[in-house]
């Protein structure tokens, strides 16, 4: 009787250690399958997306929101933001637009993030795409995403014709925009070469706005008009150019 | 009601360790909420108090489910109800009894559950924080009077509880397939579905419309009342009541 649970458990032991030997061949093979990144999947629909969090539209949002800000990070390694795939992360955007347009967190992650991609145009338009929109929410404080995507289409995708479209948006918003986005289309034209526009819209602020600017903001503006748009001559018969602090 | 039995199933309540498992999700949840709150770059604030509050009413309503199903199915198993029926007390006063007391349990889950998230609010408490809060508590107490029902008419735990989570997940989606449903089917079979889809709504409490994360962030919605919260809490509370007590008027023991 003895000898014969001595032997079973033989077996057993026997039976135990082959699983380990076959684990470990296992082990050899599957090591070596590390996690690759796929690139920014496909957007989910809206309808799919609310489906998510089981009609919470705002837990969708932050959870997706998460998902962007480390859609490029696999097993602990980061890939390039040149790797992204900025059509599909448009969607992305889009879809978190229609999920939540108060938040700023995706607005955020696409100007500081997404937007700070370097000699990529073609990239950056989509930054701006989102953007744009983004910045026309009817929000406090919504325009300041208008004022980046006119910094970005300006300075990043060096489309001055967009970046004059969007800050001349910018600049007839309806929100309480503060002066120097207000002026942003003055400063696109002077990019432009189109000193007499940059002019009129500085001169007309000016004419319009003078009892609600702050005085130095005014004086910039002034010298903004007398320094940039005017040549020498021209400013020294404006009158506007005569008491600059 | 008949407040010996009242007593007895908020007395079960606690013997199940249902006010403790509160206590231990408020604390699991708080922490993993603060966790993912730190790891965004901004709205740190918002992220974890949204996703806390849609923890606390996830899990809140799970728990509530798993308490009130096990609580009935194991009285019917030791015969606990009928020795509670051979009692001077009727059927309909019995099934009133339950459904108030399961109330009563789920409204102190709500308060304690709610009361987490109003002290994770640092911004100032606001309507929409108070509006969450009432309707999750109109949730909790409807969820637990559909377990209650599903766990008097089925006979298995399992299948009760699957049963009670699919009208959850139902509801919390009826918005979303009532939308599907708006679009125009192109195949013949689709429209028949459609058609089921629509009827099966009817019974379907729209909690869609309920507890909603962007309320406690930004303030009340501008198409939900107060009127409609209640008011949906009393219909529906009326049609759930009423069904098991016809069940129970019919049971045999």
């Amino acid at each position: 009787m003895a000898s014969a649970r001595k032997k079973s458990l033989l077996w057993l032991q026997l039976a135990f250690l082959g699983a380990l030997l076959v684990n470990l061949s296992f082990w050899q093979h599957s090591r070596k399958v590390l996690p690759v990144w796929d690139n920014v999947p496909p957007a989910p629909s809206i309808d799919s997306a609310r489906m998510v969090s089981l009609g919470d539209p705002e837990i969708t949002y932050r959870l997706f929101g998460y998902f962007l800000q480390n859609v490029g990070n696999t097993g602990g390694q980061y890939e390039s933001l040149k790797k992204y795939d900025y059509a599909v992360l448009e969607d992305w955007l889009f879809l978190a637009n229609q999920l939540n347009e108060r938040a700023d967190f995706v607005p955020f992650l696409a100007a500081y993030y997404f937007g700070s991609i370097e000699d990529e145009p073609e990239k950056t338009s989509h930054v701006v795409n989102y953007l744009a929109v983004a910045g026309a929410a009817p929000y406090p404080e919504k325009w300041r995403w208008l004022a980046h995507a006119v910094y970005l289409a300006r300075h990043k995708e060096k489309d001055l014709g967009r970046a004059l479209e969007l800050a001349n948006v910018l600049a007839t918003l309806e929100q309480d925009v503060a002066p120097w986005g207000r002026q942003m289309p003055a400063f696109v034209q002077m990019g432009l070469g189109n000193k007499e526009a940059a002019y009129e819209i500085m001169m007309r602020m000016i004419v319009s706005e003078r009892d609600k600017l702050h005085p130095v903001e005014l004086n910039f503006m002034k010298s903004f008009i007398c320094e940039q748009t005017l040549t020498i001559a021209q400013a020294a018969k404006n009158p506007l150019c005569q008491d600059i602090k | 009601m008949n407040l010996p039995l009242f007593r007895y199933i908020v007395m079960a309540a606690f013997r199940d360790r249902l006010f403790l498992s509160t206590a231990v999700l408020i604390a699991v949840v708080m922490s993993l909420s603060n966790f993912f709150g730190e790891s965004v770059v901004v709205e740190q604030d918002q992220f974890a108090r949204a996703f806390a509050a849609y923890g606390f009413r996830l899990f809140g309503n799970v728990i509530l489910i798993l308490f009130v199903v096990t609580h009935i199915r194991r009285s019917f198993d030791v015969r606990d109800i009928d020795y509670l029926l051979s009692r001077p007390i009727g059927r309909m006063k019995f099934v009133l009894t339950h459904a108030m007391a399961f109330s009563f349990i789920a409204i102190v889950a709500a308060l304690v559950l709610g009361g987490a998230t109003v002290l994770l609010e640092r911004q100032g408490l606001h309507s929409g924080v108070f509006m969450w809060w009432l309707s999750i508590a109109v949730e909790f107490m409807i969820m637990a009077n559909v377990a209650m029902f599903f766990a008097f008419v089925l006979g298995s735990a399992t299948a009760c509880m699957a049963i009670t989570f699919c009208f959850y997940l139902l509801s919390r989606l009826m918005g979303e397939i009532l939308g599907i449903l708006q679009r125009e089917p192109e195949k013949m079979f689709e429209m028949f579905l459609a058609k089921i889809m629509a009827a099966i709504s009817v019974f379907i409490p729209r909690l869609d419309l309920m507890g909603q994360t962007t309320w406690i962030l930004y303030g009340m919605p501008d198409n939900i009342t107060l009127s409609f919260i209640i008011g949906q809490c009393a219909v529906f509370m009326a049609i759930i009541i009423g069904a098991t007590m016809i069940d129970m008027h019919k049971r045999q023991f």
